[in-house]
């Protein structure tokens, strides 16, 4: 057979003939189709042992306790813990998303330094140390001339900042405002905690206690143990606040009051229960608070301000009375803003069933001892009225400072006015401490970015609301840190002995060492048995022992329910006298604002999630557009219908949204949601809806001179 | 002449063919295979059949459930650390175990001769009534005295043992369809596996 053209093409008909006789070609395709599956930028599952870390979370300041799923050494998820009395198995939403914030595009990457073009470069620790260094120099010794604001309300890391900033001559220490800081105007020392297991009438006035306020997650606990399925409920739930929020519609009964009114629908049941002879003989001013309450609150009055009908407001009165343990909660419907009239107001019923350290009542608890030499007491910090301060320095009332130092927290978005902020802020050297590039990192000189609480040696002392003081700490569960980032009090540190400012400890892990040594000074105990509800019921707890750090930094819970000092309380009467609202109405801005807060919307300091993305409905956000909410009286009256687009004017600024009919909102209100209208962060969480802060208005409360923000009030117009 | 040139060619097409058509499955019955997957053997020598015989101990000695009702797998070094944390006796891959991956702290990188895709969810904890080998999902390497050789697809890098999903089906299909009550939870709808 010769080799020639026709051989050979018949040779290759027969090696193709053959072939699909043979498996090659569904192989190559079959094969081909499953190396698309390994193409390397395709997420990958690693495998490994799973475990559980115990922890705690710092995302907001309730501090409940998490534990995070880990997959060979690689955190997967967050769940929450069930041995921990500020959790019980539950989380909200934002702590759900804790794993995926490690990873989110919004994080800053290792420390940078904003260049002359505006944009941010990335540096070196130790140049970012060195800058630092140079820029705090400079002001040491000129007073006030550096100021700190810090959005972790009940950290240790605050001690630090305090002290350096003492040691360079400065006072300007603030945290970011919450209630921390009104009840610091009423109760000078220790905080106020709500014993809310104890308790079988609950009556909160503006707190959101399921959602937003205080230990959110420990406050549901209670609220569901109080509710069992099928059965009777063992406390009732009423809520008093302008919108039927998660704590109006859980609540056995809603009463809507517009924002800023609480106090006086507060008062005008302390009007029928001092008629019906009640008394506080421990308090020194009870006959002032008497003779103002009964003068001033009378029904018809009650009425007039509030729109609560007489009937509705002595049937409360009485169902207080019959209660065995009612519970009187003070707070506004945002956890911030609020005034001291209100707060004062509600808290004095508190004192009219002389509830104060009793159980189910409310408690005063003690600060935890302070370890960092030069710090300022915990009370003088909360006392310190960061938005008033803002205003000033934007006025020009206060000399500006020449350096900001911000943690965890983001002034130019999250206090009310940021545009105010922004003028205060402007000109001065600011440096970020944040995780994540939020609007103020975007705007800062100098970002020295933190760990994640995932990542990070950190701690929670006592949050608002907890009805006990505790300790907890939150610890590094990833195998190594994702980012360059560096832990803010390790930063502090290092840059005061740089300035020669002695500080007292080498690494922050040491000052959380010392914290954990000095509880021994207070009694406490673990809570592995018994909770310090059940300890303040009767129940005798187990002192603490063993070596409390290594517990602690196990996960363990420290409580106590020793109470600081013998209280000699007052009913308030003088000041709840000079801050009462005027009754004049407001022609030009005739609408209250009652903005909402969620976890479901992020926190103070943290955007929206993407995990939470999908928990947003078609009513709260469409496009880019957000939804605030009226009922359908309201739209009548301003000729608006569902899905038209409206706009909210306030005396400072305003902004563009759409009608949502709803009729959990009281009579001329607009509900609105914080959080949204984010400009920096990532994609995920970028230019969705609208900055209520801008429309939420600063004014001064006569009396108090606190900077109040909750009753701010607007103009609607279709747009 | 044409008549010739017709009688050459049909003799002279089909050994052509013919020959074409051998070389052809040659190929793609012996030849592809060998081009397609690299061999590779495991890192150490292990015997199954000795730990069983000699020593007595069972599967799930190493391969065990954990408390959470995941599979451990493999064992790790800790594991085989209860044993071997110093060598017992003289084999070179026993002094290798215990000087460069024990004391090291290195995991030996053990090839897998099926790993489950990342498409699909798959729990042993469901499965654990079927014996490992003879429900055909792994090979039988129990009593084995040697571990197989570990074939990667060059292309894919799968090893070739993977398990394709008509064999997950086939097996959901009939055990379902045994005993339906019992296994209800097992039909082949595609989120049964699938993520
Ligand atoms: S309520 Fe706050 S502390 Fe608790 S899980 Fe949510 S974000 Fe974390």
């Amino acid at each position: 057979m010769a080799l020639n053209r026709r051989s050979f093409l018949t040779f290759a008909a027969g090696g193709v003939a053959g072939t699909l006789f043979t498996p090659v070609i569904w192989k190559s395709i079959d094969d081909t189709a499953i190396w698309t599956q390994n193409w390397p930028w395709i997420p990958r599952l690693e495998y490994g042992p799973r475990a559980y870390a115990a922890t705690t979370c710092k995302l907001c300041p309730a501090g409940c306790g998490l534990n995070i799923r880990t997959a060979g050494g690689r955190p997967v998820a967050a769940e929450g813990r069930t041995d921990h009395p500020l959790s019980q198995g539950g989380i909200c939403p934002l702590g759900a998303a804790a794993v995926q914030l490690l990873y989110a595009p919004a994080r800053i990457k290792g420390p940078m330094q904003k260049q002359a073009d505006g944009t941010h470069q990335p540096i070196s620790w130790d140049q970012a140390e060195a800058l630092l260094k140079e820029k705090l120099a400079e002001q040491k010794g000129k007073k006030d001339a550096v100021v700190c604001v810090s959005g972790d309300e009940n950290g240790t890391i605050n001690e630090l900042f305090s002290a350096l900033l003492g040691g360079l001559g400065s006072d300007g220490c603030f945290l970011m405002p919450g209630e921390q800081l009104v009840a610091s105007k009423v109760l000078r020392e220790g905080n106020i905690g709500y014993d809310f297991e104890n308790a079988d009438f609950i009556l909160a006035f503006g707190a959101d206690l399921l959602d937003s306020w205080g230990t959110a997650v420990r406050n549901k606990k209670a609220y569901g143990a109080a509710h069992p399925v099928g059965e009777d409920a063992s406390a009732e739930y009423v809520y008093v606040g302008p919108t039927q929020n998660v704590t109006g519609g859980a609540a056995d009964q809603w009463i809507s009051v517009a924002p800023g009114m609480e106090g006086v629908l507060a008062l005008g049941i302390a009007y029928h229960l001092l008629q019906g002879g009640m008394t506080a003989p421990q308090a020194h001013d009870f006959f002032a608070y008497r003779n103002f309450v009964i003068n001033r609150y009378t029904p018809e009055y009650v009425e007039r301000l509030t729109g609560v009908a007489p009937e509705q407001v002595a049937e409360l009165a009485r169902k207080l009375r019959a209660a065995d343990k009612p519970l009187v909660i003070p707070g506004s419907s945002i956890a911030q803003g609020g005034g001291v009239f209100n707060f004062a107001a509600a808290l004095s019923l508190n004192m009219l069933f002389d509830n104060v350290n009793s159980v189910g009542g409310i408690q005063v608890l003690p600060d935890l001892p302070k370890v960092v030499e030069g710090a300022k007491a915990p009370a003088l910090v909360r006392a310190k009225d960061l938005v008033a301060y803002v205003q000033g320095v934007a006025e020009g009332k206060v000399s500006k400072p020449g350096v900001y130092l911000v943690y965890e927290a983001n002034p130019l978005f999250a206090l009310p006015q940021p545009d105010v902020a922004a003028k205060a802020f402007d000109g001065a050297y600011l440096v970020s401490f944040s995780t994540f590039y939020d609007e103020t990192a975007a705007q800062a000189d100098l970002l020295l970015p933190t760990p994640t609480f995932i990542e990070r040696l950190d701690d929670v002392q006592t949050p608002y609301g907890s009805g006990f003081a505790s300790y907890s700490l939150t610890r590094p569960v990833i195998r190594q840190p994702i980012f360059d980032t560096k832990p803010t009090g390790d930063v502090l540190l290092s840059v005061a002995k740089a300035l020669d400012i002695d500080l007292g400890y080498d690494s922050f892990d040491k000052v959380l060492e010392a914290k954990v040594a000095a509880l021994s000074e207070l009694e406490g105990f673990f809570t592995d048995k018994v909770q310090p509800w059940e300890a303040r019921a009767g129940k005798a707890p187990a002192a603490a022992s063993g070596n409390l750090w290594r517990n602690i930094s196990r996960g363990s819970f420290w409580a106590s329910i020793q109470e600081p000092f013998p209280t000699a309380m007052q009913l308030g009467s003088t000041i709840i006298s000079q801050t009462a609202p005027p009754d004049a109405e407001d022609w030009t801005f005739p609408v209250s604002l009652a903005a909402m807060d969620s976890r479901t919307y992020g926190s103070r300091h943290i955007a929206i999630p993407p995990f939470c993305l999908p928990l947003l409905g078609e009513q709260e956000i469409q496009g880019d557009v957000f939804y605030v909410w009226m009922n359908s009286a309201t739209a009548r009256a301003y000729g608006l219908q569902a899905e038209d687009k409206v706009k909210l004017t306030g005396p400072n600024g305003s902004c563009l949204a759409k009608v949502r009919i709803f009729e959990g909102v009281g009579r001329n209100m607009v509900a609105a949601p914080l959080g949204f209208g984010h400009t920096a962060w990532d994609k995920f969480s970028r230019n969705k809806g609208d900055n209520i802060y801008k429309v939420l208005t600063v004014r001064t409360e006569p009396g108090s001179n606190l900077a109040v923000w909750a009753d701010s009030r607007v103009r609607i117009a279709k747009a | 002449m044409e008549e010739k040139k017709g009688g050459t060619s049909a003799g002279g097409v089909v050994l052509p063919f013919l020959l074409g058509f051998v070389a052809a499955l040659a190929f793609g019955w012996w030849g592809v295979p060998q081009l397609l997957y690299s061999k590779k053997t495991q890192p150490l020598v292990f015997t199954h059949q000795n730990h069983i015989e000699l020593y007595g101990m069972s599967c799930d000695d190493c391969h065990s459930f954990r408390r959470d009702g995941s599979f451990s797998g493999l064992p790790g070094n800790a594991k085989c650390g209860e044993c071997h944390s110093f060598p017992l006796g003289d084999h070179p891959d026993e002094i290798k175990f215990v000087e460069e991956y024990y004391e090291k702290g290195i995991e030996v990188p053990w090839l897998v001769y099926q790993y489950q895709p990342d498409n699909v969810f798959f729990s042993h904890a469901a499965h654990r009534e079927y014996d490992c080998a003879t429900a055909g999902c792994h090979p039988d390497v129990g009593s084995s005295n040697e571990l197989p050789v570990y074939y990667e697809n060059r292309l894919t890098k799968y090893s070739r043992d993977t398990m394709k999903m008509k064999d997950c089906e086939r097996c959901h299909a009939t055990v379902a369809a045994q005993e339906p009550e019992r296994f209800a939870g097992a039909p082949n709808a595609c989120q049964i596996c699938h993520k």
